[in-house]
């Protein structure tokens, strides 16, 4: 139990780690990868087994995929980041510093919080997705809503943001401008002399 | 045994990491979303975990809310990332500066 934890948890951290200082973005995001799957594992021994598939399923399977779509269509230039390497000691320095002083903050009780499976096997009437569906299908049904708006204003966002009209090449029907059309439109009345007796007369 | 204390920890190693990448990596604007990711992710981390030590998954719920949110916000700044190189032919965060901000 306490090995998977530091298995799962090195392997998470030490992805992250290698995840935000790569210098080629695609190798980031596949590191980003990595740590996902580890705290994949590392939610499945928390007894969060729904989120820990749907972390894969869906945030891997899709979201990651995206970003690597998105970072492979861009041609980026790599070496803008070369200088600011140097500077990682002591950003490493500042970045502990912040986590100790996150670690201070830690209330003292938690270390009495054991995790639901070191505690017992509680999970006898209900699976953890039926569990998780029962509070978001009940309690938070409205949130649940909102959460399907803001997926659909992203599709719409997005989409709207990219997308580029096709040139006007195609030979397509224009209904009103069929309806709306005149005499006038179509034919052109132009009064000219008829016959050079005529223009002679005039 | 394993405690809460535990992935406590390990979240705010992961949000400092991320909070590392941030700075070391102002120029690159992939690298900002990616860090991003990772410091949801830290926060998911200690979701989960009281929702497990205090056996009510309305901590789960937050989780599926957050990474519904997280994915949309990926999409959408992945779509302005996609527009800014298409306008500008870069995404160096030192280009970006139109709005004289």
């Amino acid at each position: 139990m306490n090995v998977i934890f530091y298995v799962f948890a090195s392997i998470t951290v030490l992805a992250a780690f290698f995840a935000v200082v790569q210098k080629n973005p695609v190798r980031g995001v596949l590191f980003l990868v990595l740590a996902f799957f580890g705290s994949a594992g590392l939610w499945l021994l928390a007894r969060a087994e729904f989120l820990s598939l749907i972390l894969v399923l869906v945030y891997v399977g899709a979201v990651m995929t995206l970003f690597l779509f998105v970072v492979m269509m861009l041609n980026i230039d790599t070496e803008v980041r070369a200088s600011s390497l140097k500077r990682l000691p002591v950003l490493v320095l500042g970045a502990a510093v912040f986590v100790g002083i996150l670690l201070r903050a830690l209330p003292a009780d938690t270390e009495a919080l054991g995790m639901a499976a070191t505690v017992q096997a509680d999970t006898a009437s209900m699976s953890n997705t039926a569990a998780v569906g029962m509070v978001l299908f009940q309690d938070d049904i409205l949130a649940f809503e909102m959460a399907a708006a803001i997926l659909l204003v992203a599709i719409i966002g997005a989409i709207t943001l990219i997308h580029r009209s096709p040139k006007k090449m195609s030979k397509k029907q224009d209904i009103v401008e069929q309806i709306m059309t005149r005499p006038e439109g179509r034919v052109k009345l132009v009064s000219m002399k008829a016959s050079k007796l005529e223009r002679e007369r005039a | 045994m394993i405690s809460v204390t535990h992935y406590l920890v390990l979240g705010a190693i992961l949000f400092g990491i991320s909070l590392l990448g941030m700075v070391l990596n102002r120029r690159h604007v992939i690298t900002f979303l990616i860090c991003i990711e990772l410091m949801l992710l830290a926060v998911n981390t200690n979701f989960v975990a009281f929702s497990s030590s205090f056996k009510h998954h309305l901590g789960d719920a937050f989780v599926f809310f957050i990474l519904t949110v997280a994915a949309a916000e990926a999409a959408i700044g992945l779509a302005i990332v996609l527009l800014v190189y298409r306008h500008r032919g870069s995404i160096a965060v030192d280009d970006i500066n139109h709005l004289k901000g």
